[in-house]
């Protein structure tokens, strides 16, 4: 019952393929390896002149379940990254999933994508990151 | 000519697998037809194409049977070429002729035929035995045949020789074997096989490790593999200890160069029995001399080779391997096991149940476990020899009390193989620790030695310390746990200690009976190493546990109400139920309390993650809801604003979710039922409910709910405002009580709504109703915390 993480370049984004179920199990595991993940991307990514794409997308087009664990390791992602500045998209056409995510407040903050085109999009439908946010 | 009847082999019984084989004559005159083939002499292969009647592939050897054509050439061109005759020389007409009759799709099991051969000195007809094996069964195979062409013995060599091994059989009565002449010996071992029977093997030589892709039936006979065993793998399969590497070695060399290639090796049958097997590998190559397959024919010469005591001491090695091997398999998979079974557990008692279980009877007859309680802890040999603090060795509580509790040690599993001694064994080690003398102490390794001391060994101390009673005697003071002991008879006893971290957590105690040979040393080194472990696993359910009381300690004492939180307007029922799995505690928290203007605040929380961190967080985040909610008149929106920020400023990374609701007293209206204003907000918490006493539901829900805590401390957070009038009740929970694997978030709200309505529509009570909404929502032990507060206006 471990989950996969596979992971690649696509133009200009970080993509993480994950496949199995992002729950308290996999959060250790996963945790670290996003953490590594974001400061790998971090290190060697080329931010555009507006600095709004070349981040990192979580694709969970195979991950049946996300647990608030699972929630919790994204969130973690999400503020790593956003210190390194750059943004985390979400690929799902989970309505579960997006039912949580509005329920949590967070579909800014994890905007979900339906597909990799969409999340690999120059400007997709991202809000800008919140200037008074830190 | 013959008929194809009488060409056809006769299959001697036994004759295929019999060992030590039988000379195929078996004392008897040559059978017409019956050959024997020459294994040590190449064979000529062709694969053909049974639609199109032609040859498409040859080896070496078949090429040099028809060295004029070119492939892929028609069947008849080429056995025109080749010169083929019967055996005798005659023209073989249309319907005997094998490569006609493997074109009517008829096996040939075995033929007789004869081939020109041309050589320097001229030429001569060489006696050919053919079998055509139809490849249906191949994958890529099919429609098309093998056909082999084996030298054989000359046929009237062979029948001199049968003659005259008839004549002596019946003149000597020795065993009906070939006599042969002492310096034809190793010829006619050479020859043992009979055409029929042999077994076949074809190799697709263009995938990745050559695997077969057909074997015929005498494989399976020969071998105990079925097609669809062998089939899809390398031939290596047959390979097993003892199996020459140098023979194996020079195979491979060959396969990979595309040469023929002829070895025999120690091969092992399915069953495990081992037999010397002649394999005879070809490639069959294209018309552009690429190998496409590998055929293989194998004889099993165990009986030439078996002769002699050779495979007798291969085969003794081989098994002694194989014991050796699967011992120390064994082994390796007891301590698998081991760690496995311990590691599922958190409960040190159920931890030492497992292990005797798996200690007997695979290690020893007997196991008896103790183990140190929480409380006291022995100190290790190490620790006092280098003048550290010294632990409570025997002196941690009172000399009155019994030697056990002085040792801080209690017997807590104990397994005997023999059903019939496991009473003679919980007797012995109730009472043992308690009546252990100070040599028995020393020898159960308490003092002395971590490492394990054997008793029954030839230590000086302790030799043959068990033989007798005497020699029990001055372990154990006389009394039931020294009598049970002697029940058991024991023949060789050890005690090693359980450790971790340079502290002994207990020891366990390994014996056997009068049944079984005294323990080993490789026996005590897979008692240290399983020791090893088992002490690992204990002080691992012992941190849990330490842990685990912390965390649920504080979970405790947080979510203690006093009795006068909640203001005189509202009438509070919580619940806070754990999870089923006691590996986990959760971050839920719930609150309430009053404001200096006279509101009632109700808080409800949950802190992501599962552990003492978690459990910490909410601690911390509780605390700072209650002190800025309490500390003004704050309204909900400010108040979780602000708790984003202390949040930030405190270092608490963890994300929350809450939701805070203020009640203020109801509005003073005579002639109506008091009722009053909720104002609430909301940090990414599933949403509340307000349920109505008439069962109507509704969720505190705004058009966007805010984003929860811990993630952006600047985010605007929204108050929005609800009216909440007398017997409506305000439900907060979260979301362990709607949302499980098969039941998503969305889906459990909309049953915790229905279930709302069933329960208000039976009591207007708080406490009775979240026990309602608790039995309906959660019929089975959840596996995640839930925490539930009810409010209604009194």
């Amino acid at each position: 019952m471990h989950i996969q993480l596979d992971a690649s370049d696509l133009r200009g984004w970080r993509v993480v393929r994950l496949a199995g179920d992002l729950d308290v199990y996999a959060a250790p595991d996963l945790t670290s390896a996003l953490t590594q993940e974001v400061d790998d991307w971090a290190a060697r990514r080329t931010p555009g002149p507006d600095d709004r794409g070349g981040g990192l997308v979580v694709d969970l087009q195979q991950v049946p379940f996300v647990d608030s664990s699972g929630l919790g390791v994204l969130l973690g992602a999400y503020r790593r990254a956003q210190a390194a500045g750059f943004g985390v998209r979400v690929v799902s056409t989970s309505e579960e999933l997006g039912t949580t995510l509005t329920m949590m407040g967070l579909t800014a903050v994890l905007p979900v994508h339906p597909d990799l085109d969409s999340a690999t999009a120059p400007s997709g439908p991202e809000a800008p990151p919140d200037d008074g946010a830190s | 000519m013959d008929g194809s009847e009488t060409t056809e082999a006769h299959e001697v019984p036994g004759q295929r697998r019999s060992t030590p084989p039988s000379s195929p004559v078996s004392g008897r005159v040559l059978p017409r037809g019956v050959a024997q083939v020459r294994p040590e002499a190449p064979a000529a292969v062709l694969m053909v194409d049974l639609e199109a009647r032609r040859v498409l592939y040859a080896n070496e050897v078949a090429v040099q049977m028809a060295p004029s054509l070119a492939l892929p050439v028609g069947a008849d061109e080429w056995a025109a070429a080749a010169d083929l005759r019967d055996i005798d020389g005659e023209a073989l007409d249309e319907t005997a002729h094998p490569l006609s009759r493997i074109a009517r799709f008829e096996p040939v099991a075995g033929q007789g035929v004869s081939a020109a051969r041309s050589s320097d000195l001229g030429e001569r007809r060489e006696p050919l035995w053919v079998v055509a094996l139809p490849l249906d069964d191949a994958p890529n195979l099919r429609g098309h045949a093998l056909v082999v062409f084996l030298p054989v013995r000359d046929r009237d060599e062979l029948q001199e020789r049968a003659e005259a091994a008839h004549a002596r059989t019946a003149s000597a009565s020795a065993a009906p074997e070939l006599q042969p002449a002492p310096s034809d010996a190793v010829a006619v071992r050479e020859a043992a096989v009979l055409a029929t029977g042999l077994s076949f093997t074809v190799a697709d030589a263009n995938v990745e490790d050559m695997p077969l892709v057909w074997v015929n039936p005498a494989f399976t006979a020969v071998t105990g593999y079925t097609f669809e065993q062998a089939v899809g793998h390398n031939c290596r399969f047959l390979q097993g200890p003892g199996t020459d590497r140098a023979t194996t070695q020079r195979m491979r060399e060959a396969l990979d160069t595309g040469r023929s290639v002829t070895e025999t090796l120690l091969n092992f049958r399915a069953d495990g029995t081992a037999f010397w097997n002649q394999v005879a590998m070809s490639p069959i190559t294209d018309a552009d001399g690429r190998v496409t397959h590998y055929v293989g024919i194998q004889t099993d010469v165990s009986g030439r080779v078996a002769a002699d005591a050779e495979r007798d001491r291969a085969l003794a090695s081989e098994k002694a391997a194989r014991t050796a091997a699967e011992e120390a398999h064994s082994r390796l998979q007891l301590l698998a096991e081991v760690s496995t079974q311990l590691s599922a557990t958190t409960d040190a008692r159920q931890a030492c149940d497992r292990l005797v279980q798996l200690l007997v009877p695979s290690v020893a007859d007997f196991a008896v476990l103790a183990v140190v309680g929480d409380d006291a802890v022995l100190a290790s040999p190490e620790s006092r020899s280098a003048g550290g603090p010294v632990g409570p060795v025997v002196a941690a509580t009172a000399p009155s009390a019994p030697a056990s509790a002085r040792l801080g040690l209690h017997d807590v599993a104990w397994h005997h193989h023999d059903p019939d001694l496991r009473d003679a064994l919980g007797r012995h080690a109730q009472g043992r620790l308690a009546a252990l003398t100070a040599r028995g102490r020393d020898a159960l390794g308490l003092v002395t030695r971590p490492g394990g001391s054997r008793l029954g060994d030839d230590d000086a101390q302790r030799a043959s310390a068990l033989d007798t009673a005497e020699g029990l005697a001055g372990l154990m003071r006389r009394g039931p746990a020294r009598d049970a002991l002697a029940e058991l008879q024991p023949s060789s006893m050890t005690t090693v200690a359980l450790r971790s971290r340079e502290r002994t957590l207990g020891v366990m105690t390994l014996g056997t009976g009068p049944g079984r040979a005294p323990l080993t040393d490789d026996d005590l080194a897979l008692a240290r190493d399983i020791a090893t472990r088992a002490g690992l696993a204990l002080d691992r359910a012992r941190l849990y546990r330490q842990q685990r009381d912390l965390a649920a300690g504080l979970q405790r004492s947080l979510l203690h109400l006093s009795p006068n939180a909640a203001p005189e307007h509202v009438k509070v029922a919580v619940r806070y139920v754990a999870a089923a799995e006691a590996a986990q505690v959760g971050g839920d928290f719930y609150d309430v309390y009053a404001q200096p203007g006279g509101s009632a605040v109700v808080v409800i929380g949950d802190v992501m993650g599962h552990d003492t961190l978690a459990a910490a967080a909410m601690a911390q985040l509780r605390s700072i809801v209650r002190t800025l909610g309490m500390v003004g008149d704050d309204d909900p929106a400010q108040v979780l604003t602000r708790t984003d920020v202390l949040m930030r400023a405190s270092g608490i990374d963890t994300p929350a979710t809450a939701s805070v609701v203020r009640l203020p007293t109801p509005d003073e209206q005579p002639d109506e039922q008091p009722s009053t204003v909720l104002e609430w907000s909301n940090a990414g918490h599933p949403p509340p409910l307000l349920i109505g006493a008439d069962g109507g539901v509704r969720l505190l829900e705004a058009a966007d709910t805010d984003l929860l805590l811990g993630i952006e401390p600047g985010t605007q957070r929204r108050l929005t405002r609800s009216r909440l009038r007398a017997g409506e009740t305000l439900l907060l929970y979260t979301d362990g009580l709607v949302e499980r694997r098969d039941q998503p978030l969305g889906e459990g709200i909309a049953l915790l709504r229905e279930a709302a309505a069933r329960a208000a529509s039976t009591t207007g009570d708080p406490e009775e109703l979240v026990d309602a909404v608790l039995a309906a929502m959660l019929p089975a032990p959840s596996s995640d915390d839930v925490a539930v507060v009810a409010v209604v206006l009194r």
